[in-house]
C-alpha cells in the first residue's frame, strides 16, 4: 500500500500529501473484515439482515449480537468491530433519550444520524483517538417521515439509501438490492429477498457457520423496531435456501 | 377554628418554617424547595384476591383554589405495574419523565425483563429518599401497584423515602379519612374481590369528597389484574349534600 513507510498513516490529525487520511481509510478495512449487514426500505417500513458469523460452538446463539434497538422505532445494525459498534449504540441510545427529554418527542431519524455521524467524525480528527472501525445502519419509521435508511461511515459522512449493506460482501450484496424493486415491495416481502441476499452472499469455503439476524420497523411491527418474529425468520430463511437452490439449478440446466 | 394541615398540600406554606418563611435570607438554609405548588390530594389503594385497584381524584390545586379539575394522577407503567401520585404534580411529571426513560433503557436492552411492582417501589424510594437526602425532596406520596410473579403488590412510599407495603392504602388526608374505613373493610371482609375492591376505593374518595376542600368527585381508577393493568376513563359520582342542612354552628 501507497501508504505504509511514508508516515502519514500513523495518526488521524494529519492528511497525506494528495489529501487523504489514511488511519479512516484503514477503519474500512476493518469493516471489510465483517459479517455482511444489509438494510433496505419498503413501502411501508425498513428491514435489516446481518450475517452473524459464528467463531465458536461455544457462544451462545444470542451473543454478539449485530442489530440493536436504538428508540422505540429506530434500530441499529453495524458491520466492522463490535465493540465499536457497541459503544456507538450507547451514543446513539443516549441522544435518542436526550432528544425526548428535551423535546417531548421521539428522535427523527435525521436528527440522530446528524448527531451519531457528528461523533463519529470527532474521531478522526485528533491525533491520540482512532476512528470507529464500522459501518453503521441506522433505520427507523415514523408517520411523519415514513420510513428512512442512512449508512454512517467510518469518516463521518452519512448518505440516506433505499438498501445499503456493508461488510464483507458488499460488492456481491449491492448487486443483489439493486435488483429490487423495494419501493413497491411490503416488508414482509423484503425480508425474505434480504434473507436470500445473506446466504447468497455467505462464503461457506472461507466462514463456514453464520446466524442469520434479522429486526425490521413497519406498519406491521406497529410501529415499533423489533427482531423479525421467529415464525417469519424461519419463514424467510426456508424461503432463501430454496429460491437459492432453484437458481444453481436454472444456472446448471 | 384550627388549620387542617395535609402532608401534600401547599397548605404548608403556612407552616411556620425556617425563619417563618420561604424566601431564604443571605445565610440562611434555602427554602424555596419546601413547599409544593400544584397538588394533589389524596389517593387510595386496595390489593384484593388476584389483583390491586387504585384510585384517586384529579383534582390540581394550587393552595386552596381548584386550579385543575382534570388531570391525571395514575400513571400506568406496563402490564403489571401502575402508580399514583399524591403532591406536587410538577414532582410528579418529573418521576413520569424519569420512569419513561428508564422502560425505554429496558426496550433496548431487550432482554425481557421490565418494571415489576416490586422493583419501582424500590427504585422510587431510592430516588425520593435521595432527593430528601439533598434538601431538595421531590413532595410527593406514591403508592406503587400491581401484580409481582401474580402476587397482588402494593407498595406506599412518601417524601421523605419512607417505604412499606400493606394490603391497603391511603395517602395524604387519606391517612385520616380513609384508611380507618379501608381497615375496617378488609377485616371484615379479607378475601376481597375485584368489585368489592372498586366499590371500597370509590367510597373512600367519596368520604373524602365530603371532608377534604381539596378532592373532587372526578376520578379515576386503575385495575391490574391476570389480564394485564387497565387506566380507566375518568368517571363522576354524585355527591348527596342533603345531610349538610343538619350542620350547625359554622354560620
Amino acid at each position: 500500500m501507497s501508504s505504509i513507510g511514508t508516515g502519514y498513516d500513523l495518526s488521524v490529525s494529519q492528511f497525506s500529501p494528495d489529501g487523504r487520511v489514511f488511519q479512516v481509510e484503514y477503519a474500512s478495512k476493518a469493516v471489510e473484515n465483517s459479517g455482511t449487514v444489509v438494510g433496505i426500505v419498503g413501502k411501508d417500513g425498513v428491514v435489516f439482515a446481518s450475517e452473524k458469523l459464528v467463531t465458536t460452538k461455544l457462544h451462545e446463539a444470542s451473543a454478539n449480537r449485530r442489530i440493536w434497538r436504538i428508540d422505540a422505532n429506530i434500530g441499529m445494525a453495524a458491520a466492522g468491530l463490535i465493540a465499536d459498534a457497541r459503544k456507538l449504540v450507547e451514543i446513539a441510545r443516549k441522544e435518542a433519550s436526550s432528544y425526548r427529554n428535551q423535546y417531548g418527542v421521539t428522535i427523527p431519524v435525521k436528527e440522530l444520524v446528524k448527531r451519531v455521524a457528528g461523533y463519529m467524525h470527532a474521531y478522526t480528527l485528533y491525533s491520540n483517538v482512532r476512528p470507529f472501525g464500522i459501518n453503521c445502519l441506522i433505520g427507523g419509521y415514523d408517520a411523519i417521515h415514513g420510513p428512512e435508511l442512512y449508512m454512517l461511515e467510518p469518516s463521518g459522512v452519512s448518505w440516506g439509501y433505499f438498501g445499503c449493506t456493508a461488510g464483507k460482501a458488499q460488492q456481491a450484496a449491492k448487486t443483489e438490492i439493486e435488483k429490487l424493486k423495494m419501493a413497491e415491495m411490503t416488508c414482509e416481502e423484503i425480508a425474505r429477498r434480504a434473507a436470500k441476499i445473506i446466504y447468497g452472499v455467505h462464503d461457506q469455503v472461507k466462514d463456514k457457520e453464520f446466524i442469520l439476524e434479522m429486526g425490521w420497523v413497519c406498519e406491521q411491527s406497529g410501529g415499533v423496531f423489533e427482531d423479525l418474529p421467529k415464525a417469519m425468520l424461519d419463514d424467510a430463511e426456508s424461503y432463501a435456501k430454496k429460491a437459492l437452490e432453484e437458481d444453481e439449478d436454472t444456472e446448471m440446466a | 377554628m384550627a388549620k387542617r394541615y395535609d402532608i401534600n398540600s401547599a397548605l404548608l406554606r403556612d407552616l411556620p418554617l425556617i425563619n417563618g418563611s420561604h424566601s431564604s435570607a443571605v445565610g440562611q438554609p434555602k427554602a424555596h424547595t419546601q413547599s409544593p405548588s400544584v397538588s394533589g390530594t389524596a389517593v387510595i389503594g386496595v390489593a384484593f384476591k388476584g389483583g390491586i385497584v387504585l384510585a384517586a381524584d384529579t383534582v390540581g390545586s394550587y393552595g386552596t383554589l381548584c386550579k385543575l379539575r382534570t388531570i391525571p394522577r395514575l400513571l400506568r407503567v406496563n402490564k403489571s405495574t401502575v402508580l399514583a401520585m399524591s403532591g406536587d404534580y410538577a414532582d410528579f411529571q418529573y418521576i413520569e419523565q424519569l420512569i419513561a426513560k428508564k422502560t425505554m433503557q429496558d426496550f433496548c436492552s431487550d432482554d425481557g425483563y421490565e418494571w415489576t411492582p416490586k422493583s419501582l417501589h424500590s427504585w422510587l424510594t431510592r430516588i425520593l429518599y435521595n432527593a430528601r437526602s439533598k434538601f431538595d425532596p421531590l413532595w410527593n406520596s406514591y403508592v406503587v401497584g400491581g401484580l409481582e410473579d401474580g402476587v397482588p403488590y402494593l407498595g406506599g412510599l412518601t417524601m421523605l423515602g419512607i417505604s412499606y407495603t400493606a394490603p391497603y392504602m391511603a395517602t395524604g388526608f387519606g391517612r385520616f379519612i380513609a384508611q380507618p374505613f379501608l381497615a375496617d373493610q378488609l377485616e371484615k371482609n379479607p378475601e376481597m374481590d375485584e368489585a368489592a375492591a372498586r366499590e371500597v376505593a370509590i367510597h373512600s374518595l367519596r368520604l373524602l369528597y365530603y371532608r377534604n376542600r381539596e378532592s373532587s368527585n372526578k376520578y379515576q381508577l386503575t385495575v391490574v389484574t391476570k389480564d394485564g393493568s387497565v387506566l380507566e376513563p375518568i368517571k363522576e359520582f354524585e355527591g348527596v349534600w342533603d345531610t349538610a342542612l343538619m350542620i350547625r354552628g359554622y354560620d
